[in-house]
């Protein structure tokens, strides 16, 4: 059994970073005119009226241009890089709230706004993005703890149990995950106790303080108990997925089931089921 | 219970309106119809001619831009960059297309067997996602501090803090959530009286079901529960837009909820220990907090101006 270090780091930021690396790569280059700068921008200027001039900027004033075709009007193509940049506005808002409905802008804060809905019900919203959206990834039923059993203890990394492999009224047990997800969010699944020697208290949670809260109570000794579990995960050390358990009043074993994890893209999910 | 329920399509109304006064009509917008755009046209063969509307054939663009430029890039500083007419059509689309839908946003890409399919884009107009939060108790009707977020049912809580056969107790999640959707969590029994159950539900009236179930006297039982959330407003005015209530029949009951997770639109609707919340500068000048809010107006739910 490997001990986690004690420190708790910041979960978060890597993981932004991480999801950032796998979503779209924005482009970067500095592209100005109203209606279209194709390729790297040059020294030449068109004006509304004035042709489309390629691979220079093309300033269409106050004016929209408009491509109109019964099959794809407008098709771009780039083997080095992205088609299609639309540039982030900080004058999006609100005047694009009322917007026609296709509307698509990228605002200061790199979000996709999307006018949809229909005339009498439109509506306005952002495009989820791995920055900042979740997704439920379904996983098969996989037991990831059960203190009964010496080759399933393998997932903890801190905290010790009793001679008999229970968990002990008050001592945390760290369970790390990081072999079923990477940066993962939160899980879902089943707990169980048994083992109990009276009633009794199990806290599930991510990491830090044990929190005021319960995961399974039960009232005496000799019962086998189950609940549905969701549980944020948190980070402790170098292990980027963990569990933290502690039974309060009462030493009893514990076994968990993982049925599905939250992530902000499937593929962190490295078990059968991830994308 | 007291319940008076606000005015939605009033609130929604009055929230787009404050939104397009301010607006004014689209400043030098990029969206514009073939009937106002300029009179010049070009046809198949002809340039593209800036500021005008081009028909009639399709026009293809390629370069090998890279360092991260662009084969097209579009700008408008003064509104969107972008529109795309929305086409009935149903013909075949290939991959990369990107069309714009009653719900938003369509994107056509290749299947694993390689067979060209349409996909929707999830918005936060039109999908919920859940959001962990640190196990959070939010009911514990065992102590009074346990009890500070009960907006009904606190007169119905006997001496050993059980709630009563057939106490109704409605729970605020004010600091937790901000117009989000629904909850997930652990709700636990304990000091039962005898048998019976109790429903966590949000929206509409007490439904025919039950959330976890008791068969005999001082049992300690928990199970998970995920519900929707209500709004609300108190007869003294006060108005919470995430509540959840609790039915509790048969038998007296302690009663404790904890919150683990968060159905949301946007997750700056999980302002627990989230610096970024919907209050704050959410977007431009917190206009996305207020289409955020606007889109999680359902049912009961009125949207109120932000703090």
């Amino acid at each position: 059994m490997t001990r986690a270090s004690q420190q708790d780091n910041d979960h978060d930021p890597k993981r932004r970073r991480l999801l950032r690396r796998a979503a779209t790569v924005a482009a970067t280059t500095a592209g100005a005119g109203v209606a279209a700068a194709v390729g790297m921008p040059g020294a030449a200027q068109a004006a509304p009226g004035d042709k489309l001039v390629m691979g220079t900027t093309n300033d269409a004033g106050g004016a929209s241009t408009t491509l109109t075709h019964t099959d794809s009007p407008l098709v771009l193509a780039n083997p080095a890089g992205a088609p299609l940049r639309l540039v982030p506005s900080s004058g999006l808002y609100p005047h694009v709230l009322d917007a026609e409905a296709g509307t698509v802008a990228v605002d200061d804060q790199g979000d996709l706004f999307v006018r949809a809905g229909t005339a009498a019900a439109p509506t306005n919203g952002w495009a989820w993005t791995t920055e900042w959206a979740t997704t439920s990834v379904a996983v098969p039923p996989t037991r990831v703890l059960d203190t009964r059993d010496a080759n399933l203890r393998r997932n903890i990394v801190s905290g010790s149990l009793d001679s008999l492999g229970r968990l002990q009224p008050g001592v945390p047990v760290v369970l790390a995950l990081d072999p079923y997800v990477r940066d993962g969010y939160a899980i879902k699944g089943n707990v169980t106790v048994v083992g109990m020697t009276g009633s009794g208290v199990l806290t599930v949670w991510g990491n830090g303080a044990k929190p005021t809260a319960s995961t399974v109570n039960w009232s005496t000794a000799g019962t086998i108990l189950s609940n549905f579990l969701f549980t944020k995960l948190g980070a402790v050390g170098a292990y980027r997925s963990v569990l933290t358990l502690q039974a309060t009043a009462s030493p009893t074993h514990v076994i968990v089931d993982m049925t599905s994890l939250l992530v902000g893209h499937p593929s962190q999910v490295l078990l059968g089921g991830g994308a | 219970m007291t319940s008076s329920e606000p005015d939605r399509s009033a609130s929604r109304r009055t929230l787009l309106r404050r939104a397009a006064v301010t607006g004014g009509a689209a400043v030098a917008a990029t969206a514009v119809t073939a009937a106002n755009a300029a009179p010049a046209s070009a046809a198949p063969g002809d340039p593209v001619v800036l500021g005008a509307l081009n028909s009639g054939g399709k026009t293809t663009v390629t370069s090998r831009a890279g360092n991260g430029a662009a084969t097209l890039v579009v700008q408008n500083d003064n509104g969107p960059a972008l529109l795309l007419k929305r086409s009935e059509s149903k013909l075949p689309v290939l991959p990369g297309s990107l069309e714009s839908t009653t719900l938003g946003l369509g994107a056509s890409g290749t299947d694993a067997g390689g067979v060209v399919r349409r996909y929707e884009t999830f918005t936060t107009a039109n999908a919920t996602m859940l959001v962990p939060i640190p196990p959070t108790r939010v009911l514990d009707t065992r102590t009074a501090a346990g009890r500070a977020r009960l907006l009904e049912g606190a007169g119905q809580i006997d001496s050993q803090g059980r709630a009563v056969a057939g106490a109704w107790l409605l729970v605020h999640l004010d600091g937790i959530v901000e117009y989000g959707d629904g909850m997930i969590g652990n709700v636990t029994v304990a000091k039962t009286e005898k048998g019976g159950f109790a429903t966590v539900y949000g929206r509409g009236a007490a439904p025919a079901a039950s959330t976890i179930n008791w068969w005999g006297a001082g049992q300690l039982l928990s199970n998970g529960v995920i519900t929707q959330t209500r709004a609300w407003s108190t007869a003294n005015g006060a108005y919470y837009p995430d509540t959840v209530a609790i039915w509790v029949q048969k038998s007296a009951s302690a009663i404790i909820l904890d919150v683990t997770g968060l159905l949301v639109f946007h997750p700056e609707s999980a302002v627990i220990n989230n610096p970024k919340r919907l209050t704050a500068d959410s977007g431009t000048s917190g206009v996305r907090a207020d289409v955020i809010k606007a889109n999680a107006e359902r049912g009961d739910r009125e949207v109120q101006p932000r703090a």
